[in-house]
């Protein structure tokens, strides 16, 4: 069964589908799931993100589909190929893993043309070298040797020796963690413009939300090795599936507090405190008590009258936009974070009163966390 | 009177500079926020500051008495670091307490100790964690237990070493508001280094912008967003980082993008034909063209090439003339990759520079109308009445 | 019994992998049995102490010879005396290289002044020097200040083997230290050596554990420096009286004498053992 994937397929993009996967380790009598039973449906082409917390299971589902971890159940396809048992040379991946070993005597030119030939005639390796170099931002890095870059540099070229031999199917660990923020974004707009025009299917994983949200074509948020939703960033903001999604993505983070539910007619309106707020959810039941999420961003003051009233205890001036923290008397254990325009300047004390567009207010069940609609 | 006068500080590590000649004026209650890059030699100014480095050259006057030569058990000074360095024997409590039982500065007995630590403690949200040590403690807790050990005495100066560059996102802008609620109630001046923007903004009644051991800038946050002195200062402010376009002047008129960008050049500053110029334009003041405006604006044509959702913004990454052009936009309107679509730029917001080398951080000359300072997005906002 | 993680691909009970088992278990018994053959020896009669059989009648009357009796007929050494005297040498010899390693470590570690480097190299070629180049030297200067056979001279000569140990191994754990601790307690009011000892020294107790207890085996192993400057004021020494001369060869009490003589050591380092965190690393390896 030691078939390798390229030859079957040619070299195009391929299809990757995760079966019912699970992963246990084993440490004296004790297992540990690490990934309980994943299933991801993955178009060719597609890039996409595993995202969540540290030990949510998604280094561990990419290490699978790498072939540096044995798959305790379940299956792996790379195209039509069960790649279980195939070990990592044979499955044709491209992998960037942050602690992917650049060969020390080597300069980076070098080390990038290694991972372009190992074991195969190619045709002008400078010359695809300095391509890649200079799409990523890299051309003087090519004659230094590893121990004079910094880590930053070490990720962008370990990156690069993924990319380098355009391979049907590409795994990325956290590519963009140790970058600075001005080289983290150029070197995400690349990645983005390298894969489309490429078209390798590709896993990220990490744990930066705007990272998954800017790269992905579609995202698995993760956690306790259980997928909480798969879908494109759009649904993954605008719909959130339960407490655990919609909190983990958005910064400013989204705010959670209780509520109970009034229906009025067709309507379907919450109780904090004193105040009420249309929502746009049509199965909650009348008196329920249940978890509101409003995210900062989809608060506005202008021209409200009827929405939630507090006072400002902390206002930051961002220049572009403030951010205030609001006491509310009905959420007394904590404040509630509103993205102010910039022009709204506010300070401590005073009193602000904001809405969201009832579509933008979700309703959460107390007990599981699951979304209400 | 906890001013503090710094001149001339220099060090160096070998033949490398770490700071070089630093002066700053920090006034008595004052929330002093140093941002640079990692490698710009803020933690060396900090340090310095404390006594904890060797100066080569230079003097540090804390409350008026000069501390060059004097030894940091001395200065009156406190600091959180940025390992937080805490006493890893030490329970939270032993660890406030340490700088309370040093009889250095003032002498405190038992119960006035505890008094301290339980107020600390309590504003912190950490008084239920006083006898861990701090392993056992996670990385959001540790750094209040060493924000505590500062805030647990009074004095002179507070020196924070990027205290929420270790922690995540959430809690990182949990904490900065937390921060500058602490910071308004107690009235000790503070220095604070930090590489994020946004910490600094947020913060700092003034912020000095360290380059490689320079100060390249130093100003209110408005007046370094209006008026940044260079390319540098320009781009350390505001994400996505601000648009920088390689143009020329050519018959009165500025030209980039291979003539996709153009303009008048402002009479006020004088440019010679011929002569190479850096336009500046931040991509939140880049607007898409939805309605008109009145003069005073410029329009640009482009092609969207990637369109990459920031929550509920999106950023659009736009095909203009030769070059592109990086622009924010509300995620609920639509955006094709392929589509045309038409920026708008208020022309104040235009920021010329002078032209260079590509690496190069050239200065800045003016703005499209002149040699003022741009308007600030709230006097923007409220211009166009939005 | 734990299963080893098989990577994808790899198989279990291939030839190779049970033959390079078999292979490490056979060196295992060979490198184990010199000790189990001592600890044979030591319990054999003097009539089977040239029999190679496994079976034998064993006896404890030769710990007993060992212990109390002054030496055979033929050699007179009291075993007793020598433990004492190896374990005064060699546990002073550590305590001065504490006393004066742990400072010298640790501005070693952290102020790297002009020929600081040259100055440890230097420290470390007192291991690589062979004794026997400068024991004779050694005896005729101690001898001429009166201090063969002295518990002082002993434990001056074994410097040679403990202070570079100590040193070397310190430096590394005072290097490793992050600087802000004590800066910290700089800051929050302490002098220099209040800080040294309140936080950089708790630090180092591995160090210290390990560095103590390397240097004492190798204090105690010492044979040269005890036999030309004293009079079997050593273990290993004393050991070596027992085998006797003249046809006549005590393995059994030799054995026995080297069972005792190793315990110390041995009884040192179980009770270190819970200081001993990180291991020994020889400081050399940093992590």
């Amino acid at each position: 069964m030691s078939t390798k994937v390229e030859e079957l397929h040619g070299g195009g993009a391929l299809p990757l589908r995760i079966r019912n996967v699970r992963k246990v380790y084993r440490t004296g009598k004790k297992g540990v799931e690490a990934v309980k039973s994943m299933n991801l449906d993955i178009e060719p082409g597609e890039l996409i993100t595993l995202l969540g917390p540290s030990g949510c299971g998604k280094t561990t589902t990419l290490r699978m589909v790498a072939g540096l971890e044995t798959i305790t159940a379940g299956d792996v396809f790379i195209g039509d190929t069960r790649v279980n048992d195939l070990p990592p040379s044979k499955r044709n991946v491209g992998v960037g893993f942050e602690s992917y070993a650049l060969y020390p005597p080597l300069n980076v030119r070098e080390n990038l043309s290694y991972g372009l030939k190992a074991g195969r005639r190619v045709a002008d390796p400078d010359k695809i070298v300095d391509e890649l170099a200079d799409r990523l931002e890299m051309r003087d890095l090519l004659s230094l040797r590893p121990a004079s870059l910094s880590s930053g540099q070490k990720q962008r070229v370990a990156l690069a020796r993924a990319l380098i031999r355009k391979p049907p199917v590409l795994l990325l660990d956290e590519p963009l963690g140790h970058l600075d923020a001005a080289a983290r974004q150029h070197v995400r707009r690349e990645l983005k413009l390298l894969q489309r025009q490429f078209g390798y299917t590709t896993i990220v994983v990490t744990h930066d939300q705007l990272e998954a949200m800017t790269l992905s074509d579609r995202m698995a948020v993760m956690n306790g090795g259980i997928i909480q939703q798969y879908g494109t960033p759009d649904e993954i903001f605008d719909d959130p599936a339960n407490i655990f999604v919609a909190d983990f993505v958005g910064e400013p983070s989204i705010n959670l507090f209780p509520a109970t539910v009034v229906r009025d007619g067709g309507r379907t309106l919450v109780r904090v405190g004193a105040d009420v707020l249309e929502v746009a959810a049509r199965t909650a039941t009348d008196g329920a008590e249940v978890m509101v999420g409003l995210r900062p961003q989809d608060c506005h003051g202008k021209g409200v009258t009827k929405g939630l009233t507090g006072t400002v205890f902390v206002y930051e001036d961002l220049l572009e936009h403030g951010i205030a923290r609001v006491n509310h008397p009905g959420v007394p254990d904590k404040p509630l974070v509103i993205q102010t325009p910039a022009e709204l300047q506010l300070s401590p004390g005073a009193s602000v009163t904001f809405s969201a567009p009832p579509n933008r207010i979700y309703l959460f069940d107390k007990d599981s966390g699951v979304r209400i609609r | 009177m906890g001013t503090l006068k710094v001149r001339d500080l220099t060090k160096t590590y070998g033949s490398t500079t770490a700071i070089d000649h630093l002066a700053i004026d920090v006034r008595d209650g004052e929330f002093f926020v140093i941002l640079g890059p990692s490698g710009a030699g803020k933690t060396t100014t900090l340090k310095a500051i404390a006594g904890l480095v060797e100066i080569d050259e230079g003097s540090v006057e804390i409350a008026g008495v000069d501390m060059t030569q004097v030894e940091p058990y001395y200065r009156n000074v406190a600091m959180a670091f940025e390992s937080y360095a805490l006493y890893p024997q030490k329970t939270v409590k032993d660890n406030l307490a340490s700088p309370l039982k040093s009889g250095r500065h003032h002498h405190y007995d038992e119960a006035e100790r505890t008094r301290r630590i339980a107020d600390v403690t309590k504003t912190l949200g950490i008084d239920h964690l006083l006898d861990r040590l701090p392993k056992e403690l996670s990385n959001g807790q540790r750094q209040r237990t060493a924000l505590g050990r500062v805030l647990v005495r009074p004095a002179d100066i507070y020196l924070l070493d990027e205290p929420l560059s270790h922690l995540d996102a959430k809690l990182r802008a949990s904490m900065r508001a937390e921060l500058k609620s602490i910071a308004s109630r107690s009235n000790t001046t503070t220095l604070y280094v930090t590489h994020d923007y946004q910490e600094a903004l947020a913060l700092a009644d003034r912020i000095a912008v360290l380059r490689q051991g320079e100060f390249v800038q130093i100003g209110t946050p408005a007046e370094i967003w209006r008026s940044p002195v260079d390319t540098f200062v320009a781009r350390a402010v505001g994400q996505p980082e601000i648009n920088l376009v390689d143009g020329v002047v050519r018959g009165g008129k500025v030209r980039a993008l291979g003539g996709a960008l153009e303009f008048p050049a402002p009479a006020a500053l004088e440019l010679p034909e011929g002569k190479e110029i850096r336009v500046g334009m931040r991509p939140s003041e880049l607007v898409v063209h939805r309605e008109v405006h009145d003069g005073g604006w410029l329009r640009v044509t482009g092609r969207i090439r990637l369109a990459q959702r920031l929550g509920r913004d999106v950023e659009l990454d736009i095909e203009v003339g030769d070059g592109h052009l990086i622009v924010i936009d509300r995620a609920d309107a639509s955006h094709e990759e392929g589509q045309q679509i038409e920026l708008d730029i208020h022309l104040p917001n235009v920021h010329l520079f002078d032209g260079g080398a590509p690496d190069e951080h050239t200065a800045r000359l003016g703005s499209a109308v002149g040699r003022g300072a741009a308007p600030l997005p709230e006097e923007l906002e409220e211009e166009l009445g939005e | 019994m734990a299963r080893k993680e098989m990577m994808p691909g790899q198989k279990r009970f291939t030839a190779p992998a049970i033959l390079g088992d078999v292979a490490i278990l056979a060196w295992f018994v060979f490198s184990l049995f010199p000790i189990v053959w001592m600890v044979m020896l030591a319990l054999k009669t003097p009539a089977e102490q040239t029999t190679t059989y496994f079976r034998f009648s064993p006896t404890l009357e030769n710990f007993v010879t060992v212990l109390t009796a002054r030496g055979t007929a033929l050699t007179s050494v009291d075993f007793k005396a020598a433990l004492v005297s190896s374990t005064i040498n060699c546990l002073g010899a550590v305590v001065v290289s504490l006393v004066v390693g742990i400072p010298a470590a640790y501005a070693a570690g952290r102020w790297k002044f002009r020929g600081s480097d040259s100055l440890m190299f230097n420290l470390l070629s007192f291991r690589f020097a062979p004794e026997l180049m400068v024991i004779v030297p050694l005896f005729v200067i101690y001898n001429g200040l009166g201090l063969f056979d002295t518990t002082f001279g002993m434990i001056w000569v074994l410097q040679l083997v403990t202070m570079p140990l100590v040193v070397w191994i310190l430096r590394s754990y005072f290097e490793d230290l992050p600087e802000d601790l004590e800066q910290a307690a700089l800051l929050d009011g302490y002098s220099r050596k209040r800080a040294f000892t309140m936080v950089a020294l708790p630090l180092v107790r591995p160090g210290i554990a390990a560095s103590a207890l390397l240097a004492f085996i190798f204090a105690w192993n010492n044979y040269m420096f005890p036999l030309i400057l004293t009079n079997s004021g050593s273990v290993t020494v004393a050991i070596t009286k027992f085998l006797g001369g003249g046809g006549q060869a005590y393995y059994n009490l030799t054995a026995a004498a080297g069972v005792v003589g190793a315990l110390p050591p041995l009884i040192l380092a179980l009770t270190i053992q819970r200081y001993l965190v990180q291991g020994l690393s020889f400081g050399a390896v940093k992590g």
